[in-house]
């Protein structure tokens, strides 16, 4: 018997496809977004006077970095319910998702924010500026350039951590393989689509991320991820 | 330094191609996976880790279950010795596809989708499909489900995504890869019923006392059969005299009854 390998085979599934790619695109942008958010807040927090506010956030950074994105999955999805809380399939991979990589966004953060020198603040106040303006104008542009190159690392690894999700009923691109793949036997051909649709979902986040970075800071080197050669 | 890369860069097309080039099996010749047996002395299963009471896996590594023991008296028939592969649920038709295994024998029913490109036997025990759903739960009877309300959970790469949908296209239908998870979803509220065979509901029932209960009524009736690659026409006859045997001499019924303490279905559906 021959496994002759055909992509046509693919075809009466590729309808499923798209809502598929959409799931993807939506809960990864989704955590992009609120685990920037996340990661900002802690970042701060692990720098704050406060003794009890440094260890809250240390405590969600070791814990969130050190269990695996699976496990918060199933505790949010599986776990969650049992003490009244239940989450759609979407929502608890948002929230799990979200919980997950704000703590490696905080740790990016935070390496930006110690990469700031502290005579940038002093400069900064002696200016008059305010503490929201010192963040917004001095502080963030540094912070944005060294954490360039981390941030489209986990941006990318969001994208494809939402595999995971196919594990909660998340009806994104790994499920529709799966299932396809279960189907009609023919695992190669959808497991090679799969891998291209990941593939250009993360190039083009990767783009956006340079063509934004650009937008947004363009009188520093560095931050299109190319850099000028010395 | 362009040298370098140029080599490298052909060395890697080599390895491709010969990588894709054993990925692509022949085609059987007839009788060749029965002479394989036969000559080898080693008949090689197919079977799932962990579907208790058809196969589990004991904690000293041995396989037990209904599926092992017929493929020991399978094998002992043909006069080999049998080898078990675990598969998971779609595995049990990709080790077939690629000849790794010799027969799949793993609460493995037979629909014509999975048989444009596997043989089956005959049936050797017969399953309705239903539902399972908490004790607390109002729903009586399967039919209620067709409703855009309910959730159903079931195996991805199992035959329940398929049938149930068939039958009861409204509910909304969440697929998960384990029965462990489908079950998890059940008793925490995740979904309103799960779709599984009658036999693994009633484990499951016997296992979580007062906790769950089956719905009346079944979704599809499953026939369990022994797979094997398309294309041996052999070893498809001679597998079938040996069920029919097994089934008429009352052994298969001995077996049942050992792992699944009732009596069997009658195979035959009456038509």
């Amino acid at each position: 018997m021959n496994y002759a390998f055909s992509l046509r085979a693919v075809v009466p599934y590729l309808n499923g496809l798209l809502p598929a790619a959409m799931a993807t695109i939506t809960v990864s942008l989704a955590t992009m977004a609120l685990s920037l958010a996340i990661g900002m807040l802690f970042a701060i927090g692990r720098q704050n006077r406060s003794g009890a506010i440094r260890f809250i956030s240390t405590a969600y950074v070791e814990f969130f970095r050190n269990t695996p994105l699976l496990v918060v999955l199933y505790f949010v999805y599986f776990m969650i319910p049992t003490i009244g809380l239940r989450l759609s399939s979407f929502s608890s991979a948002l929230v799990a998702m979200t919980l997950h990589a704000g703590a490696y966004m905080t740790e990016i953060l935070r390496a930006g924010l110690l990469a700031v020198p502290d005579g940038q603040y002093d400069g900064a106040r002696s200016q008059g500026m305010t503490s929201w303006q010192i963040l917004r104008h001095v502080v963030m542009p540094q912070v944005f350039r060294t954490i360039y190159a981390p941030l489209g690392n986990q941006f990318i690894s969001i994208i494809l951590g939402s595999s995971l999700t196919s594990a909660i009923a998340v009806n994104e691109v790994t499920a529709w393989t799966q299932t396809a793949g279960a189907a009609s036997f023919r695992y190669f051909e959808f497991f090679l689509v799969a891998a291209v649709v990941y593939l250009v979902l993360s190039q083009a986040v990767n783009l956006a991320r340079i063509q934004i970075g650009r937008a947004l800071f363009p009188e520093e080197q560095g931050v299109s991820g190319a850099g000028r050669q010395p | 330094m362009r040298s370098i890369m140029t080599k490298a860069a052909r060395a890697a097309c080599v390895a491709a191609i010969l990588l894709l080039g054993g990925a692509v099996s022949t085609p059987l010749q007839a009788g060749e996976v029965l002479q394989g047996v036969i000559s080898n002395g080693t008949l090689r299963v197919a079977v799932m880790g962990s579907l208790p009471p058809f196969t589990n896996l004991t904690p000293s590594g041995e396989l037990e279950g209904y599926d092992i023991d017929i493929a020991k008296q399978l094998a002992a028939a043909l006069g080999a010795e049998p080898q078990f592969i675990i598969v998971d649920s779609a595995g049990r038709v990709a080790a077939l596809q690629t000849h790794k295994v010799d027969v799949t024998i793993s609460d493995f029913t037979r629909n014509v989708q999975r048989s444009l490109t596997i043989a089956f036997s005959d049936p050797y025990t017969v399953v309705p499909a239903r539902a399972v759903v908490k004790t607390d739960s109002p729903l009586k009877k399967i039919e209620e489900l067709n409703d855009p309300k309910y959730k159903v959970s079931m195996n991805r790469g199992g035959n329940a995504d398929p049938n149930f949908a068939a039958k009861f296209p409204k509910a909304v239908r969440n697929l998960y890869n384990t029965n462990a998870d489908c079950l998890n979803a059940l008793l925490s509220g995740q979904v309103d019923a799960m779709a599984e065979d009658a036999l693994y509901d009633a484990q499951e029932i016997a296992k979580h006392p007062g906790q769950l209960r089956m719905l009346e009524g079944d979704y599809a009736r499953q026939e369990v059969a022994i797979g094997l690659p398309a294309g041996d026409a052999e070893l498809l006859r001679v597998i079938n005299l040996w069920l029919e045997q097994f089934n008429a001499s009352g052994d298969n019924k001995v077996l049942f009854k050992k792992w699944f303490g009732s009596e069997p279905p009658p195979i035959q559906a009456a038509y």
